[in-house]
């Protein structure tokens, strides 16, 4: 192609492609967009972090279980009560709890299922 | 202070110097790209949103405008995707080759109206090639590393794109002398 034909081209692409120009608002709308972006950025990791707080103050205060002592004049009551020291109950114990009332489960359905195989 | 730069530093005034020096440039590829003036403003805001959002991946041992130029191709691929367009080169082994300064003739004598039409009738690889190559007066290796095909391709689409375009316009004369 000669270099006559490359400049038409050229002129002529680019009166055709150029007629139009972005509007004024655009920058004002692509800022705008970005501040809502950052916003919802910064809401999502302030929840997760809320969430994470939570947890660990679930997992790490002890919920003190048996502190009052007993008022009951049973003999047998007080003397059960007075030689056991009373129980604390974390959040991590109620996970462990749940982790073993789901493990065995598991564990049984592999067995029934490889029995079944058999 | 390059732009990159900017951006990096301050993201609102880097935004806002990039829709000033880039986003009517980005315009005019989105506007060869697109069926229509709505969906190419859609592209250009996607591709300086994304720009604004993944500075931090520029290398700028590269060109900045290929950079931005490669964000609105991949996100025009995505847009053809979902309409499940696939991008054909178009078969052109059927066109005849251009007579010397016949090209030269027609195109001057038609106006930009035809030849922007001439060009939308072209399918979107040869278009692509078309507005690189005249619209950004980019060279041949220069689209070949932007498009990252061998540049023995670039010529060829060029080629091809050429000898369509001719037909067309030589197919519009004939249609309006008659």
């Amino acid at each position: 192609m000669n270099e006559k034909i490359e400049a038409i081209l050229a002129e002529k692409v680019k009166s055709c492609f150029s007629t139009r120009q972005l509007p004024e608002s655009f920058a004002d709308s692509l800022i705008s967009s970005y501040r809502r972006r950052m916003r919802n950025f910064r809401l999502k990791i302030y929840g997760v972090i809320c969430i994470l707080i939570m947890a660990l103050t679930w997992a790490i205060i002890p919920v003190k279980h048996n502190e009052d002592k007993p008022v009951n004049n049973d003999a047998q009551l007080i003397s059960a009560s007075e030689s056991k020291p009373s129980q604390e109950i974390t959040g991590l114990m109620i996970l462990g709890l749940l982790r073993d009332c789901i493990l065995p489960r598991r564990n049984n359905k592999k067995r029934e299922e490889s029995s079944n195989g058999n | 202070m390059e732009i990159w730069e900017e951006l990096k530093k301050n993201k609102e005034s880097g935004a806002r110097r990039l829709v000033d020096e880039y986003g009517n440039r980005l315009l005019g590829a989105a506007l060869a790209l697109c069926e229509n003036s709505q969906d190419a403003e859609d592209l250009v805001f996607r591709t300086l949103e994304q720009a604004v959002k993944k500075i931090h991946q520029f290398n700028p041992e590269y060109s900045f405008f290929n950079w931005l130029y490669t964000i609105l191709r991949n996100f025009r691929k995505m847009d053809l995707r979902k309409k499940r367009l696939l991008l054909p080169v178009g078969s052109t082994e059927d066109l005849p080759e251009i007579p010397a300064n016949s090209f030269t003739d027609v195109i001057t004598g038609t106006s930009d109206d035809t030849i922007e039409d001439g060009l939308r009738a072209l399918s979107e690889t040869l278009r692509e090639v078309i507005v690189l190559r005249y619209y950004y007066d980019k060279t041949l290796a220069e689209i070949a590393s932007l498009l990252n095909i061998p540049e023995g391709t670039v010529k060829s689409r060029l080629y091809n794109a050429h000898k369509s375009l001719y037909k067309f316009l030589t197919l519009k004369r004939g249609s309006h002398h008659e």
